[in-house]
Parts: C-alpha cells; sequence; structure tokens
C-alpha cells in the first residue's frame, strides 16, 4: 500500500473527530468593469457579473468535498472594494450596490460577500465617503453583505479622522441591528494594513493588483493541533512543541493546498493564495484557546499567553510555509472571541481581559475579533479602541483589525447570541476613563520610521 | 496587437476552439493550462503551441475506502459486493480488529468504475448502513498531500 495503516487513519481521525475542514473557499472577482454613473446601473451590473462568475463555485465545491472527504465549511466571494467602483456616481447612498451583493450570494448559495470596503488610510474620495456613510444602512439591511475600512497602513500611518468615523459608524450600525444584539457590526472590520488577498469574513475584498478572478483557500484545524499537543507528554520542552505543531501544520495546509489547485482547475481560474491561518469555530475542541491551554496555561489570558499564542502563530506559519506553493492572506492564528469556546470560557471566568487580548494581537492575526462590549460604550471610546490596534498594526508591519460590537441595552456581564459560525459572546468591561479629546484630534498620526527597529 | 495572453484572454474567445495569434503573442503559462484543458489549439503564426500540462499532476484513479465500526460477520463480504457490481478493482487492503473494533482499509482502481464517484459514496454508505459500518470513500490524492512530500 503507497500509505500506512496509520497515516490513513490520522486523515480520518482529523477529519471526523477534529474538526479539520478548509474553512473557506473564497472567490474573488474583480468588479472594475461594473463602473457607471448611475447606481442603479451599478448594481445590476454588479448582479449580472457575479451570478455569472461564480456560478459553478458552491457545485465544485461540493463535489471536492465528496471526493476528498474534507468538508468546505463556507463558499465566499470577495469582490473589488465598491468605493471605487462607485467612486463616479453622484448617489450618496450606496445601500442599492450592497442589496445587488447580498441578492447575487443568496442565489448563489454563498454565505458572505466581502467588499463593501474602501481604503482610506492616508485620506478620503467622493466614493469613500460616500461608501463610509452608507455602512450602517447598507449593513442593517443586507444579510450576508460584510463591509471592511482600511484606517492605517505603515507606509500611511494613521488616518484618525476614519477612526473617529468608524467609531460613530460601528455605533450606528449596532443601533440599527438592535433587535439582534448589534449583528451588523459583526459584518464590519476596521483594517491597519489590510492585504489583497485575504479569503476570511468579514474583512475579504478583491484587491486592486489582483487578476479577473481568483480563487483563495482559508484553512482550519484548531481542533487538530490541540488534539496532537494534548497527546504529547507533558515534559515535552518548547521546541517538541513547535516541532509537533509544524508537522500538523503542513498536513492540514496540504489539504487546503490540494482543495485550493482541484478548485481552481475546475473552475478555470487562478489559485490566488492558501490563508496559513488556524481559524476556530464555537465546536468544542476546535478552538485557540485550547491550544494555548494545552502547553500549560489553567486558562487563556494568564500570564505566559502572549508567549504560547507567540509560538503556535510562528509554528504554523513555519510549517504551512513549505505545504502551500502560494502563501497570503491574513496567515496567522485567529482569536476571535465569539466563536471560540476556550476563549469565551475565558471571558466568562475572568481570565481573558480587553486589555490582554489587545496584547495578544501584536504577536498574532488579526486583532479584537467578535469583541462585544456594553451598548452604552461612547462613540470615541471605540474609535480610541480602535486607534490602539490600528498603532500596532503600523508599528508592527502587520495586518490587524478590530471588529467589536457595542451590543445596544447590555451591560459588562450579559451575553449576546448572534447564533451559527458567529457565535455567542459575554460582554466585556471597557475601560470608564475617557478618550474624546484625544481622538477628536483628527489628522493623520504619521508613519513610523522604518529604521532603528528596536 | 497583444503582446500578453493571459487566462481571461482566452476565456473571452468562447467557443472558439482554435485560436490564432500573432506573431511574437506572449501567453502564460496558466492560460495556455486553461486552454489544454478545454481542448483549445492555439496558434502563434502559424505554429501550433503545444498543450502545456497542469501545475497538478493528472488526478490519480486511485480512491481509499474506509470502514469503521463494531466487527461482524460479513463486513467485508458485503463492501466488496458492491466494488465488485460497479467493476472496481481492490489493489489493496487491509483490516485489523482489536477489542470489537473493525478497522477496514482497501485502496482501489476506481479508472473502470461503472458509477460516479459520488454514486459510489452513496451505495458504499448505504451497504455500511445495513451492516452498521461507517463507511468512507475518499481520492488518493488526499493522502498523498497530506502524507508525502
Amino acid at each position: 500500500m503507497s500509505f500506512t495503516r496509520d497515516e490513513i487513519i490520522e486523515t480520518i481521525r482529523m477529519v471526523q473527530a477534529e474538526n479539520l475542514d478548509i474553512r473557506t473557499i473564497t472567490m474573488g472577482i474583480s468588479l472594475r468593469d461594473c463602473c457607471s454613473s448611475d447606481i442603479n446601473k451599478i448594481a445590476d451590473k454588479i448582479y449580472d457579473k457575479i451570478i455569472h462568475t461564480a456560478e459553478k463555485l458552491v457545485p465544485v465545491a461540493r463535489e471536492l468535498e465528496a471526493e476528498f472527504g474534507i468538508p468546505i465549511v463556507n463558499k465566499r466571494i470577495s469582490v473589488t472594494p465598491i468605493s471605487i467602483i462607485a467612486e463616479s456616481c453622484p448617489e450618496k447612498d450606496l445601500t442599492p450596490i450592497a442589496k445587488a451583493m447580498d441578492k447575487a450570494a443568496k442565489e448563489l448559495g454563498i454565505d458572505f460577500i466581502g467588499g463593501f470596503s474602501a481604503l482610506v488610510h492616508k485620506g478620503f474620495t467622493k466614493g469613500d465617503i460616500n461608501l463610509l456613510n452608507s455602512i450602517p444602512e447598507a449593513l442593517s439591511s443586507t444579510e450576508r453583505v460584510c463591509s471592511s475600512v482600511n484606517v492605517a497602513s505603515s507606509r500611511a500611518g494613521i488616518n484618525m479622522d476614519a477612526v473617529l468615523a468608524m467609531g460613530h459608524i460601528i455605533k450606528k450600525t449596532a443601533e440599527l441591528t438592535a433587535e439582534r444584539d448589534g449583528i451588523g457590526c459583526a459584518k464590519l472590520v476596521v483594517f491597519a494594513n489590510a492585504v489583497e488577498d485575504n479569503p476570511f469574513m468579514a474583512g475579504a475584498f478583491h484587491g486592486i493588483g489582483e487578476p479577473e478572478t481568483s480563487i483563495n483557500i482559508g484553512i482550519s484545524g484548531p481542533g487538530v493541533v490541540n488534539s496532537v499537543l494534548r497527546r504529547m507528554s507533558e515534559n515535552a520542552d518548547f521546541g517538541e512543541i513547535a516541532e509537533a505543531i509544524k508537522r500538523t501544520a503542513f498536513k492540514i495546509t496540504r489539504a487546503g493546498e490540494l482543495i485550493g489547485r482541484e478548485a481552481a482547475k475546475r473552475l478555470g481560474v487562478t489559485l490566488g493564495i492558501i490563508d496559513l491561518s488556524l481559524a476556530p469555530t464555537p465546536a468544542v475542541g476546535d478552538s485557540i484557546a485550547n491550544i494555548l491551554e494545552a502547553m500549560g496555561l489553567e486558562r487563556c489570558g494568564a500570564p505566559g499567553t502572549t508567549a504560547a499564542l507567540a509560538l503556535l502563530n510562528d509554528a504554523v506559519k513555519k510549517g504551512g510555509a513549505m505545504a502551500a506553493s502560494y502563501v497570503g492572506g491574513l496567515s496567522g492564528a485567529f482569536i476571535p472571541v465569539s466563536e471560540d469556546a476556550g476563549m469565551i470560557k475565558a471571558v466568562e471566568e475572568g481570565a481573558l481581559t480587553l486589555e490582554k487580548l489587545e496584547a495578544m494581537t501584536s504577536v498574532c492575526s488579526v486583532g479584537l475579533d467578535m469583541i462585544a462590549i456594553p451598548g452604552d460604550t461612547s462613540c470615541e471610546t471605540i474609535a480610541a479602541i480602535i486607534a490602539d490596534e490600528m498603532a500596532i498594526g503600523v508599528i508592527n508591519k502587520k495586518t490587524t483589525a478590530v471588529r467589536i460590537i457595542p451590543a445596544p441595552g447590555k451591560k459588562a456581564g450579559d451575553w449576546v447570541e448572534f447564533g451559527g459560525l458567529l457565535g455567542r459572546a459575554p460582554i466585556m468591561p471597557v475601560s470608564n476613563f475617557h478618550s474624546s479629546a484625544f481622538v477628536r484630534r483628527g489628522g493623520r498620526i504619521p508613519p513610523p520610521i522604518q529604521s532603528l527597529i528596536n | 496587437m497583444d503582446i500578453l495572453i493571459t487566462l481571461d484572454t482566452i476565456k473571452n474567445y468562447n467557443e472558439n476552439k482554435v485560436i490564432k495569434l500573432p506573431p511574437g503573442s506572449l501567453v502564460t503559462k496558466e492560460a495556455r493550462v486553461y486552454a489544454a484543458a478545454h481542448g483549445i489549439k492555439i496558434y502563434i503564426g502559424d505554429i501550433l503551441l503545444e498543450d502545456s500540462t497542469p501545475l497538478n499532476t493528472p488526478p490519480s484513479q486511485k480512491a481509499v475506502i474506509s470502514v469503521i465500526g463494531e466487527d461482524r460477520v460479513g463486513i467485508i463480504a458485503g463492501i466488496s459486493d458492491v466494488l465488485a457490481t460497479n467493476n472496481i478493482n481492490i489493489l489493496d487492503i487491509t483490516q485489523t480488529s482489536i477489542e470489537g473494533l473493525f478497522t477496514m482499509i482497501m485502496v482501489v482502481d476506481i479508472s473502470k468504475s461503472k458509477v460516479s464517484f459520488e454514486e459510489l459514496k452513496k451505495l458504499l454508505s448505504e451497504r455500511g448502513n445495513s451492516l452498521s459500518v461507517r463507511v468512507d470513500a475518499q481520492r488518493e490524492e488526499v493522502f498523498r498531500y497530506m502524507h508525502r512530500i
């Protein structure tokens, strides 16, 4: 036999018992040929183009799932930032475009469509402003559209006007979706150093350097890494732990590589990248927090958590980099609170705070993700939280993001329920000290010096 | 004249099975792979562009069938029956039964299969249900990718 029995059993166990799956196949579609000065024409063109281009995405994904026996959890689409497509349109409210995207996604069986986005790290164009102003309405009147705004980069610094605006936009979005705990905010990400080929939602968009269409794969598998570590001896040192994670990451990533190549071939589309991320799900055991705990921490958030996460993140990249021909996207461990049962537990028990999460984001992708905060948190405080996170990304030359939900009417200790992959989360307390005079200054925080790197 | 011919240029030739390009045109590898896969011939001037083999090796014709469950009489016979009926050849088989837990792994050749892979999976899982075991079939590449460099 060309494989040993143990190898075959290992793969089967990973899939059946440890939640190994392909988190997402995301098709990037350029909408640059959909521009017009009439918003309804844009919406129609976008709808037609998405339906036409991605027609086979879901059937092909199902085919691959059956043939290779690895579940593909999500089929998604990312498109060119809509701010660019709608630039020459005098209409200020871009909601009709979001609705067209939503309709196309529903028809194709796509769970999320990303790209209701703008890149404003250095300043705004007319299209950017219209897009930003349309976000609350667009996210509350659609189901599957995701929005992202890049407000900072290591080369441009932090656009603090945009940061403050995002504080208001997030608050407004939460209010418009108040009856569902502010779920609109779960579909809105604020970025520093956003990447053009990210397959993961809510931050995916099809960058302007991308081809006409591409296939990007997001892998998963915290459950697999968790089981590997739990089976190791308690005396294993960090070298051995890193080695075990590397080996496991290699195998997980290979599964993604195989699916990616096959999908690209069958769809006749360029294979973009494999995103080497460990993306958790609310399923028990499929948790980044559990991996950190397997290394010997009583609870995620205890002192030592940042070091453990740094080791994990680096080992995943080292193992994955060899397994895939093109690596990209966010590529790092995700720590979304509401989507990770271990994180939820850590927050509930008081082991994990907002401040600790912020520290953790400096050594992993992607940022303060899926964090529910009290509904009465001010726009300025939200903006200040964003500014802190952007600073970490800008200075460390990495992608960071904020996806935060000020749940209307909820207080620290209450719960929000989003259901499905978005999960549930306890409301985390936020500092009561004000930052409003700071964030209201406006302007742009200059980019950091690129030498003197200590 | 187009200097560079990409995947999308080829796609936009629609149903054309023969594409004639002026001498000196550059065709990306990706475009050539797509053309080869869709039976499109590309001429540059009068010269036929050679088919390019994709990055992927040709699809394997092997599958791995795994059976896990409680040991009982007739599991191998039952599964083999489904395979024989559909003209699928067993290349290798390994089986253990430890403390009543039965695992069997078969490598089979599906190149002459009478049914599609999806249909085969369905038939196997139906048979598995009647034998109270879990049967799964996966294309062999999964294991090759994950366990071989």
